[in-house]
């Protein structure tokens, strides 16, 4: 839809709608309701780490190691139970939230400005431009995002404190093909519309037009991916701490904790579950209102 | 929409038929009794000088005989290719060959083949074997008749018999016509005299043996053994419980109650010859000229000393180690019982003292850790925290196994602390020392008389052909190491093997894997 | 149309040489292939013969040039692990990994096709909001977690299958339904929506009017169309298919490429990660390729020019 041709007030009147829509749509939307209660009760967790985690996740208590959770039977006061070193496992559960959205957030934010970019020019642009650019796309497609993600963090190193900025960074410049992908064929799509061409016939600028006229056509879709990509990247983070390239302690993510416990599935099974249930809720969540997303923003593409 | 049907039925119909005719399916299908083991890794040459990863170095010691035998249980020489030998002097040594001892490929084991062998490592143009550095010691291979060789040495070698029988010893065959195996070559097969043949190999799944029926002991019991790579230790559990597997190291304390509870299969621990240790850096070296961190200062090295509890990390590390604060382990010569089976000096006040008269100031200390062993990770967290106790701050950073060797071992950017664990394969002192040789104190930057005194108990003991002094000299180097507070060994760390209560074999002192005596009830 | 193809593989040089320039500066100039390669005590001069010996010591511009080389006429050079041909070793490995990719897939359509029918046929109701959360949870879960718990349930407690390995037949099942979970849901979802577009079509209308029973109508038509959606899909699912192998070939020690790939970033063995990536690329490209074939077949409008 577009607001161009109306006046201020009536724009504002026109999103105040647009939010009372989308309340009530994610209250009609039992997917969407749970996607959302999912995602920010993992934010709201990260938030405040601080104040819910009962314990110093660092805390070491030689004297109660692997514990079964208190309801199981285990040494009271460590609700989901301790690791190796007798550290409570909710406490660090609650701040390995931390990392593991940081790292989720940050980066898809980077890849998105990656491909983003890259997309709108490939698109927009044409020409050499754009043959040379799909090319990159399609070269970054066939190589699995894990391996170059591995051949990154494999030389660069997972050095102490850094471990998390080259994490990110890693993460984020192996995931922007996704979105360059997608931006640019939006961008084919829209480009020769009438009202982009009469923006180009009045001589507007060129970034002018893609961010006022391009741009808002497909940002639906751009938050949808955005949701989506977050929860591939919480599980590549994962991934790389089972091959052992993940951050490094003293940092605590869920992907850690999942990784280092799957040594003790068979007897101290809490250690690896309660990550691998924090992380499938919040993906799960990311996914089910990235899906709802969808529908709310781009009624094309509602199924 | 037809044609859409035509294709895609065809595409399944095909891609299942695939799956379903699945080629080259390794069906190693053994014939008798066969054993399998699985390592975390397999080694990616069968050449022993060439490959000189435990993984090799088991495998190699199946295929191949050296002239010289480490008793498993007493860690005592023994003759075995070698029927005897004979110290002529100081620097040249005569051995005498066992008669009618066959290779695999049917040729006889002569005076030739042993030429052969180390003329192969020892020339300079092997540079890249892996062990070579090791066996530049042998200058002069002579032939004196074809059961008799002599083996000259630039300078007395008391470690002689320790590396006949070490890395990389295996007498091979001499490939006939074709000299040396050039680098590269990767139809190099290993053909020696053990108790085992080559049979198969398929990179990073399989190294399948076969009995050697000539073997000059008696053929083994055992007629095949597969060893197998299986990288993920829980997967390799799931294997031992389920019977694919009849052997495998590195069982982690938390699944040993599994393992015996299952049927057939039961858990015991052994001792390694790897030392857990720290290694403090004294000053700056070539790769980190401008260093200049707290540990520069003694007396800062001295209280790291003393704030670490050794009681918690065994339990921490659920006793599977014996604390030491010596690399030098029993039998090795030189151990001590003044440095070993010993919690070592904790004294977390008189540390904060030392602090103070040092004029600490909280300046940070970059702690180098890896994952390369178990419980590493954990045990290091625990160390941080301990220091942190008496007031260092410490910067923890455990790195990848990949990293760490690029930034510790070569270059050798190692900072404050670094920490690993060092074996000593051998049961002889020299390598656990050498780090401490001028020349090689590129981890430590260690100067001063102190270390120039290391430094020539060492140039001594490597040339002192009696025994006892000679282990006295290497026990000498340690306090010294202790006194300045340069190295801090930690524990001895031991090891589990699960296996099949059929085998019948006895744990060797060495930890390896030699199945040549080995029985298995089938 | 054979033109447009061939057009397309060759303006996919560039990039793949821009490729290799990446992996020499991570590989060889990031890290040190010869830390790997000597012991630690090793002194300086040590170092150096090794460094000599295989020509580390060059600058770097001339070894990549010299590696390049190789390339060129399709030889990679020697790995520095097993002193073999890169190329050879590779394509070795390349069966087992490719036999996983396609037993996953195979499993990801068992689950999705079902899958995707239900919840499409039942929109909005528990039953579509059942299936998408199930079939969402395979792509929630990582990998090796699931491998791993399969092993343990599968293979220690049921003892149904063996749990790793690459042995005997049955061995693929269980990585293949730890990999085909994944893809799974991206199937089913694909297949929902395609369904559900073309269950709007008039022709399905027309379809109902003749009184057709309801489930035939969307077998026959539906699901023909709708399969055109997910032959797309797999073009793209190849390579989240061959990335995931690097994991689930070290869980249940399936010795395939992805295995030898981790191995060869670790230790630094440049030739063979050439080689494989290189390989790993070609795989999903051809794959796509075929897709984009099958799918002008089956679909007359789109046109390739």
């Amino acid at each position: 839809m577009s607001t161009a041709n109306l006046s201020s007030q009536n724009a504002s009147e026109v999103r105040s709608g647009l939010r009372l829509r989308w309340v009530r749509s994610l209250l009609r939307s039992p997917v969407g309701l749970l996607g959302f209660f999912l995602v920010s009760g993992a934010f709201l967790m990260a938030i405040g780490a601080d104040f819910i985690a009962p314990h110093d996740p660092a805390e070491f208590n030689f004297r109660s190691r692997l514990e079964a959770p208190s309801w199981l039977g285990g040494e009271p006061g460590f609700f989901l139970g301790t690791d190796q070193l007798g550290r409570d496992l909710l406490s660090r559960l609650i701040h390995g939230s931390r990392i593991s959205l940081l790292v989720g957030v940050l980066g898809v934010l980077i890849s998105m400005l990656i491909g983003v970019t890259l997309g709108l020019v490939s698109g927009y642009v044409g020409g050499f431009v754009d043959s040379f650019i799909s090319r990159v796309i399609d070269t970054f497609m066939a190589i699995p995002f894990i391996l170059l993600a591995l051949a990154v963090v494999g030389v660069v190193g997972t050095r102490g404190g850094n471990s998390l900025v080259i994490l990110v960074v890693v993460l984020g410049l192996t995931g922007w093909v996704t979105f360059a992908r997608v931006v640019r064929g939006e961008v084919l799509s829209v480009k020769n519309l009438e009202y982009v061409e009469a923006a180009n016939a009045l001589g507007q600028h060129n970034f002018f037009i893609i961010f006022r006229h391009v741009l808002p056509n497909f940002t639906a879709s751009i938050i949808v991916l955005a949701t989506l990509q977050i929860a591939t990247v919480i599980i590549a983070e994962s991934s790389l701490s089972f091959l052992g390239l993940g951050v490094q302690p003293p940092t605590v993510t869920w992907g850690i904790m999942l990784a280092d416990g799957r040594d003790h599935l068979a007897t101290s099974w809490w250690l690896s579950t309660f990550p691998g249930i924090a992380i499938t809720l919040t993906t799960l969540g990311m996914i089910l209102l990235g899906d709802w997303l969808r529908d709310v923003l781009d009624p094309r593409m509602k199924t | 929409m037809e044609s859409m049907n035509r294709l895609v039925k065809p595409t399944l119909i095909a891609m299942l038929a695939l799956i379903l005719v699945m080629p080259a399916l390794n069906t190693a299908q053994a014939q008798g009794k066969t054993l399998t083991i699985g390592m975390n890794e397999l080694p990616s040459l069968l050449d022993p000088p060439r490959d000189w990863a435990i993984a090799a170095t088991w495998i190699h010691m199946n295929m191949f005989d050296c002239l010289v035998w480490r008793n498993r249980a007493t860690a005592e020489f023994e003759p075995w290719l070698a029927e005897s030998w004979e110290n002529v002097n100081d620097t040249t040594w005569r051995f005498k060959l066992r008669e009618g001892v066959m290779f695999h490929n049917g040729e006889e084991l002569n005076a030739d083949a042993v030429k052969y062998t180390y003329e192969r490592i020892t020339s300079a143009s092997r540079a890249e074997y892996i062990t070579y550095g090791q066996w530049t010691f042998i200058v002069e291979i002579n032939i004196l008749s074809p059961y008799e060789v002599e083996l000259v040495t630039a300078t007395p070698e008391p470690a002689m018999l320790s590396k006949m029988a070490g890395t990389g010893c295996g007498i091979q065959a001499p490939v006939a016509g074709a000299g040396m195996v050039p680098v590269g070559d990767g139809d190099y097969t290993p053909i020696g005299t053990g108790p085992y043949k080559f049979d198969s190999m398929t990179q990073d799944e399989v190294v399948v043996l076969t009995a050697n029926e000539n073997y000059w002991q008696g053929k083994p019991d055992i007629d095949t053994i597969i060893w197998r790579s299986i990288p993920e230790t829980s997967t390799r559990i799931a294997n031992l419980l389920t019977g694919d597997i009849d052997l495998m190291v590195g069982v982690p304390p938390q699944d040993w109650d599994r393992i015996n509870a299952n049927d057939g299969t039961s858990v015991e621990d052994f001792l390694t010859t790897r030392t857990m240790l720290l290694s403090l850096r004294a000053g700056p070296s070539e790769d980190l000229p401008d260093w200049s961190g707290p540990t520069s200062d003694i007396r800062i090295r001295r209280a790291i000393s003393l704030a670490i509890d050794r009681e918690t990390l065994i339990e921490v590390i659920d006793g599977l180690g014996i604390p030491t604060i010596s690399r030098i382990t029993p039998p090795t010569l030189g151990w001590d019982e003044r440095h070993y089976d010993t919690f070592g000096e904790y004294d977390p006040e008189k540390a904060m003292g030392l602090l103070a008269e040092a004029g600490y100031n909280g300046e940070e200390l970059t702690f180098h850790s890896s994952t390369s062993w178990l419980l590493q990770k954990e045990v290091s967290e625990v160390l941080e925290a301990m220091l942190e106790a008496v007031g260092l701050n410490v910067d923890l950073q455990v790195l990848d196994v990949t990293t760490f060797r690029e930034q510790i071992y070569r270059p050798n950017k190692n900072e404050e602390i670094y920490m690993d664990a060092l074996g000593n394969s051998f049961f002889d002192p020299w390598i656990t020392v050498r780090s401490f040789e001028e020349g090689r104190r590129f981890r430590t930057g260690w100067e001063g008389m102190v270390a120039d005194q290391a430094h020539s108990l060492i140039q001594q003991a490597a040339v002192n052909m009696d025994p006892a002094s000679r282990g006295a000299q290497y026990t000498e180097v340690f306090d010294l190491v202790l006194e300045e507070a340069i190295m801090l060994p930690l524990y001895q760390m031991k090891d589990a093997l699960g296996r099949t209560d059929a085998l019948e074999w006895d744990m060797p002192l060495d930890g390896f894997l030699w199945m040549g005596d080995a029985v298995l009830n089938r | 149309m054979i033109r447009y193809f061939l057009s397309r593989l060759v303006q996919m040089i560039p990039p793949l040489l821009g490729l290799t320039v990446i992996l020499f500066i991570l590989i060889r100039v990031g890290g040190d292939p010869v830390a790997h390669m000597v012991e630690p005590d090793a002194t300086d001069e040590e170092v150096q013969l090794v460094r000599e010996a295989y020509g580390f010591d060059r600058p770097f511009i001339e070894q990549y040039f010299t590696q390049f080389g190789l390339i060129i006429r399709g030889d990679f050079g020697d790995s520095l692990r097993f002193h073999e041909p890169a190329m050879p070793l590779v394509i070795d490995r390349l069966p087992a990994t490719l036999e996983l990719a396609l037993a996953s897939i195979v499993v990801a359509l068992l689950i999705a096709i079902p899958a995707g029918i239900l919840s499409a046929v039942y929109q909005n109701t528990w039953i579509d909001f059942l299936v998408t959360t199930a079939s969402t949870l395979g792509r929630a879960m990582p990998n090796f977690w699931i491998g791993i718990m399969l092993i343990l349930i599968v293979g220690v407690q049921l003892r149904w299958l063996p749990p790793s390995g690459r042995l005997e037949f049955s061995s693929i099942i269980l990585p293949a339904v730890t990999l085909g979970t994944s893809i799974a849901t991206t199937l089913a979802r694909v297949l929902r929506s395609s369904l559900l577009e073309v269950m709007r079509r008039d022709y399905m209308t027309t379809a109902h009017a003749k009184g057709l029973k309801r489930w035939t109508v969307i077998i026959r038509h539906g699901l023909r169309n709708a399969l055109i959606a997910v032959v797309t899909v797999f073009g793209l699912q190849m390579a989240w298919l061959l990335g995931g192998s690097v994991i689930i070939e070290e869980v249940f020690a399936w010795p395939g490429m992805g295995r030898l790939l981790l191995r060869s970033v670790l230790l630094r063995d440049l030739a063979v990660v050439q080689a494989g990536v290189l390989v790993f690329a070609l795989v999903v490209m051809g794959t796509n390729l075929l897709v984009d074939l099958l799918y002008a077949y089956l679909d007359p409008r789109i046109r390739y020019s």
